[in-house]
């Protein structure tokens, strides 16, 4: 159970990590605020 | 880097049961920041589209305005709220305007449709892409990279545009007019004037009565 939680959290990291590579790529999502990217993915 | 507090407690859970680093942490509480803020926003605004019978316009407005401020950028408002506020208001807004405007016939969604380009275009070549102090386009390359995107976004709207003009659909009009208003939109808020209008909402208080 405990393996299964860790590879579903990897999977949820791995997903939010794809979605915050999109988002700093981009020169802004829909809304209209802008959260503030971190210093290693400004480019 | 100052994130909302449902979005650090998140990251540091996640963060604590994988053992992943500081640095990567930061990146996944801006992912998880970034999805939840932009899932409400679009699900409010949608939720207000069907609230006022403009579903599928307000949809194709969010589509839109989606589309081409991801590659031209534009103002921001300063707090998550205030955010939610101006969005969740301008999509159904957007689409009731629209709707409204298909009263005024085929030819005014015309002139309109030609405008709203022609201002995009304008706004492109002298202005996009648009960054924010919170995420700075630091890169000549990625700055033009942008840019050009722009030009292809707008070129795919014109595109839908003029698609619309050819079939025979009763909404047809309306659409066009959602897509055309939605491009000014964008374009509005690329200017300084777009800015100051953000600026001055973002200095807007709202007293709390007891």
């Amino acid at each position: 159970m405990r393996k299964l939680k860790k590879v579903v959290f990897m999977l949820a990291i791995s997903a939010l990590t794809f979605l915050a590579g999109i988002a700093s790529a981009s020169a802004c999502i829909i809304s209209h605020y802008q959260p503030e990217v971190p210093k290693s993915l400004q480019k | 880097m100052s994130y909302l507090s449902f979005s650090r407690n998140l990251a540091r859970h996640l963060a604590a049961n994988t053992g992943i680093s500081q640095e990567k942490e930061t990146i996944i509480t801006f992912g998880i920041e970034v999805l939840v803020l932009n899932l409400v926003n679009v699900l409010l605004a949608l939720l207000l589209g069907l609230l006022l019978g403009v579903l599928p316009l307000t949809a194709a407005c969010l589509g839109t305005v989606a589309l081409f401020r991801h590659t031209a950028g534009g103002a921001h408002a300063s707090s998550p709220w205030r955010c939610a506020i101006i969005t969740t208001l301008i999509f159904p807004t957007l689409a009731l305007l629209a709707t409204y405007l298909a009263h005024f016939g085929y030819n005014f969604s015309i002139v309109l449709s030609v405008i709203a380009i022609t201002l995009g275009l304008a706004a492109i070549i002298a202005l996009a892409p648009v960054d924010n102090p919170a995420a700075p386009i630091i890169s000549t390359v990625r700055r033009k990279r942008l840019k050009a995107l722009s030009f292809i976004v707008l070129i795919l709207l014109t595109g839908i545009i003029v698609a619309l003009g050819q079939t025979g659909w009763s909404q047809a009009t309306a659409f066009r007019n959602g897509l055309s208003l939605s491009i000014l939109w964008v374009s509005f808020i690329l200017t300084k004037t777009g800015h100051r209008v953000f600026t001055y909402l973002d200095n807007v208080n709202f007293p709390l009565r007891r």
